[in-house]
């Protein structure tokens, strides 16, 4: 992983450990603001139509009463039929108003049953259910007069409670429906549902105001017959057996709250990224100052074991050149035997370091088969295998297992772990290469039988400068070199060891299908 | 089309003056021989040219190659046939033709005006407008209707016309002249308007001077019908210590207790446009003078056409007090782009309506 990608990841890490709790509180509070938006215009679409409600009651009471004053104050005059029909010049709202007793002709009476007519007739007030007079609303009523067995009755013109609710607006949209008891349409302050007061047919809202009639509920919420989603707020009144409903469609009735979720919503993305910017510059800023504390402390390191394997090798060859100057023939075999082992030494060493400044490109790779990287591998050590006395065995896959990626680094790091573990092997033991294929994986082991490692080093194995073997020309650049080498071909590098048993060193890359090769 | 009227439906004829309101439908599916524009002088309709010559005669141009909507070409004695109907005969002359009266009942210009183009073919009437009638549905009559319940409908809107007729207290010809105008002068108040009509209700065209005192006299029985119920108590209120009895009969029973004279005061609605009109109400024998009201000034000024002077006679002699003109109103699809209202019949226009897609 890159630098750049460490610091986004970094930053994404700091920010989300910051933004998380941000935006969940901003979500929880956003569903609170909604709901109490709904809530709140639900209260309100309730408060008007109990309001409405109210008014329309008293608008019913003061008919009643002008009734009522009409009856008392004119039933009894020698001219009360006369002066009761006048009453309508003076109370517009009053029609048909007259005089009736038991002889009055049927076609006379008020819209009553008979029972009615007969309870009216012995001094109780009576009206009747508000029915459709063409397109105007009325209701018949009857109040008792001054002459026993007689009663005054009238039209009462509801033309104005239809206007009162037709001239209820909420915003934009909202608007108010009145409903007879058995949910007919009496009066509407939405034009395009007004058609069903005349036609009589049921809407949408009918069966709710209905169940309103009987004691029951009805929504809050619901679709309404102009085909919108719509809040309501219900009332009824008992006395006239009208429910009244206010309704605003949702879109417009949360439209504030809908500005404000967007307003806190913006909030809550801007401190976000906010957060983010903050938290990759920081990062970076952490990463850079890391690095460079990284790398005066990979120098120390690198400086130290360089200075110990080169103060060894030294020594060793300050003793050789001693030998040398005592100019006696006998240890000609033994100097030439030390500078050979010192050059090979020092060779190596070399070739360790040059390992690590080849930088593994994924756009440079290359198929590689793994049966012949190890056959390649087995051949190049064979030389220090029979020096060493440890035989070398290459276990083929069944078939050609496929990877890519750069094969000089590849076989470095097999050679890495081949190396390793003929040193860790006795003389006549046996060092086994092996390729396998699990899955979509490539698998390349190295298994030995010297004398395993430690439990307590195997976590820091592939760390750098870190060898179990650091009396040698061991800075410990080897095994993390393989790791880089591994990770660098997505893949990974893992060991299982026992003491005094051996050790197992898995190569684990991504394996390639050898048809995908061919474009 | 569908077309919804407030009233009485019946079949659609040719027949003029019919009180059923599918006589608006008559100029749809009967063209007339020409019609009123809107200073009330004719326009040629189905004829090709109409010219009002010497006194009594119009003469007129038809055109050629007409047909019904039953694809039977118009004669010329289909036109002659449609005249007869109405009163009216036809003679050739030069290019054309003349028409004269049959009969000195109405003047010939509104015979000639209630001319529709017809012919019986099996049984039935044809005309040549551009309608033809596919079913007449009869509804519940939505008397009193408000206009603000049509506000605010998505798919209709409302069109206003002046009115042409006049709602008015018809008085029986049996009262003194002198009485009846001295009558008239007290009716045609503000306080009886407000009263009967609410605010805005227009002055009448021939409103006398207000708050005149009624004369005195015995009580005047005042007739009422239908919605006319409040003009007849507003009335009798104005009348004071003459108002009699108020009389709210169904429209039949007004109209038989008018022809045979039963009656002291009544409610009606009158036809004062055009003036030419008037002749209909008021002209010694004229099928629509309901009450039999005679003024030998009134005839000789519609027969010499000078329906000024036979204003002025009817002011003299008054038949009636004209209380309220109302407007006219008709509520119609708002997909409909220029709704005009015909300065006589209330739809005659509505073949140039034009819809929008």
């Amino acid at each position: 992983m890159n630098r750049r990608a460490l610091a986004m990841r970094l930053a994404a890490i700091v920010a989300l450990s910051g933004a998380v709790p941000v935006v969940l509180l901003a979500v929880i509070g956003l569903q609170i603001v909604r709901r109490r938006g709904v809530a709140a215009s639900q209260e309100a679409l309730q408060a008007i139509a109990e309001q409405a409600a109210g008014r329309i009651s008293n608008y019913i009471s003061q008919q009643r009463v002008t009734l009522r004053a009409v009856a008392m104050a004119v039933s009894g005059e020698p001219d009360a039929e006369r002066r009761l029909a006048d009453v309508t010049l003076d109370a517009p709202t009053l029609s048909h108003v007259r005089l009736i007793d038991a002889q009055t002709p049927a076609n006379q009476l008020p819209r009553l049953r008979p029972e009615e007519i007969a309870r009216a007739l012995s001094g109780h007030e009576v009206h009747s259910d508000t029915y459709m007079a063409g397109v105007s609303l009325a209701q018949d009523a009857c109040c008792p007069a001054r002459k026993p067995g007689t009663a005054v009755c009238a039209t009462f013109d509801l033309l104005e409670l239809q206007r009162q609710v037709q001239r209820i607006r909420i915003a934009e949209s909202g608007y108010a429906l009145a409903f007879d008891r058995n949910g007919r349409l009496v009066a509407s302050g939405s034009g395009s549902l007004r058609a069903a007061v005349l036609s009589g047919e049921p809407i949408a809202e009918s069966p709710f105001a209905v169940q309103l009639t009987n004691a029951g509920a009805a929504p809050q919420r619901l679709a309404s017959s102009t085909g919108a989603d719509v809040l309501a707020g219900w009332a009824h009144l008992k006395d006239l057996g009208w429910s009244i409903a206010v309704e605003q469609p949702i879109d417009e009735a949360l439209r504030g709250v809908r500005t404000a979720l967007g307003l806190l919503g913006l909030g809550a993305l801007f401190a976000l990224g906010i957060s983010l910017a903050l938290g990759t510059a920081q990062a970076r800023k952490m990463l850079v100052t890391l690095e460079l504390e990284e790398r005066w402390k990979t120098a120390g390191r690198l400086a130290a074991g360089v200075s110990h394997d080169l103060g060894h090798r030294l020594a060793i060859l300050q003793q050789t050149a001693a030998l040398a100057e005592t100019n006696d023939p006998a240890f000609l075999p033994r100097i030439r035997e030390s500078l050979a082992s010192e050059v090979s030494t020092l060779r190596k060493f070399v070739a360790d370091f040059a390992d690590l400044t080849r930088e593994p490109k994924a756009a440079d790779f290359l198929p590689v088969e793994l049966n012949a990287l190890i056959e390649s591998v087995r051949r190049s050590v064979q030389p220090q295998a029979a020096a060493a006395q440890v035989a070398i065995e290459a276990q083929r896959a069944p078939a050609d297992v496929w990877v890519r990626g750069d094969r000089y680094l590849l076989e470095r790091a097999a050679l890495n772990l081949v190396y390793n573990a003929m040193e860790a092997s006795s003389p006549g033991a046996r060092v086994t290469l092996s390729v396998r294929r699990a899955g979509e994986r490539a698998l390349l082991q190295v298994e030995d039988r010297g004398q395993g490692i430690a439990t307590d080093r195997l976590h820091s194995l592939f760390d750098s400068f870190v060898s179990t073997k650091r009396t040698g020309a061991h800075v410990g650049m080897g095994l993390p070199n393989v790791r880089r080498i591994a990770l660098a071909h997505d893949g990974n590098i893992s060991v299982l060891s026992n003491l005094g048993q051996g050790s197992l060193f898995t190569l684990d890359l991504p394996a390639q299908d050898s048809s995908s090769f061919s474009s | 089309m569908r077309v919804a009227v407030t009233g009485s439906l019946e079949k659609v004829d040719p027949v003029p003056g019919s009180p059923s309101f599918s006589s608006w439908a008559q100029n749809w599916v009967f063209e007339p021989l020409a019609r009123f524009d809107a200073r009330g002088e004719f326009v040629p309709a189905f004829a090709s040219r109409v010219e009002m010559r010497q006194r009594g005669q119009i003469y007129i141009e038809l055109p050629r190659e007409r047909r019904f909507n039953d694809g039977s070409l118009i004669s010329v004695e289909d036109v002659e046939q449609s005249l007869r109907a109405n009163g009216l005969r036809l003679a050739a002359a030069n290019a054309g033709f003349v028409v004269r009266a049959l009969d000195s009942k109405v003047p010939i210009e509104v015979a000639f005006a209630r001319t529709l183009v017809f012919a019986m073919r099996e049984g039935r009437f044809v005309g040549s407008g551009p309608f033809i009638v596919a079913e007449e549905v009869p509804s519940p009559d939505p008397e009193g209707t408000s206009l603000e319940f049509f506000e605010n409908m998505d798919r209709l809107k409302v069109v206003r016309g002046p009115g042409r007729q006049t709602d008015s207290i018809i008085f029986n010809p049996a009262l003194p002249k002198k009485e009846r105008a001295m009558l008239a002068r007290a009716i045609d108040s503000d306080s009886v308007r407000e009263l009967a009509f609410g605010p805005g209700c227009p002055e009448a065209l021939n409103r006398a001077a207000a708050d005149s005192p009624v004369p005195p006299g015995r009580p005047l029985d005042v007739l009422g019908w239908g919605s006319m119920d409040r003009f007849a108590l507003a009335v009798r209120r104005r009348m004071a210590d003459r108002g009699g009895n108020a009389d709210i009969e169904p429209s039949t029973e007004v109209v038989k207790r008018l022809q045979q004279r039963q009656f002291d005061l009544a409610t009606t609605r009158i036809l004062v446009w055009p003036s030419s009109m008037a002749a209909l109400a008021w002209r010694t024998g004229s099928p629509g003078n309901l009450i039999g009201y005679s003024n030998p000034a009134v005839d000789a000024a519609l027969d010499a056409g000078d329906w000024a002077a036979a204003q002025a006679a009817l002011h003299d002699d008054p038949p009636a007090a004209f209380v309220c003109t109302h407007d006219r109103y008709a509520v119609v699809d708002a997909r409909i782009k220029n709704p005009t209202l015909g300065p006589y019949d209330l739809l005659e226009t509505l073949p140039d309506w034009e819809v929008e897609p």
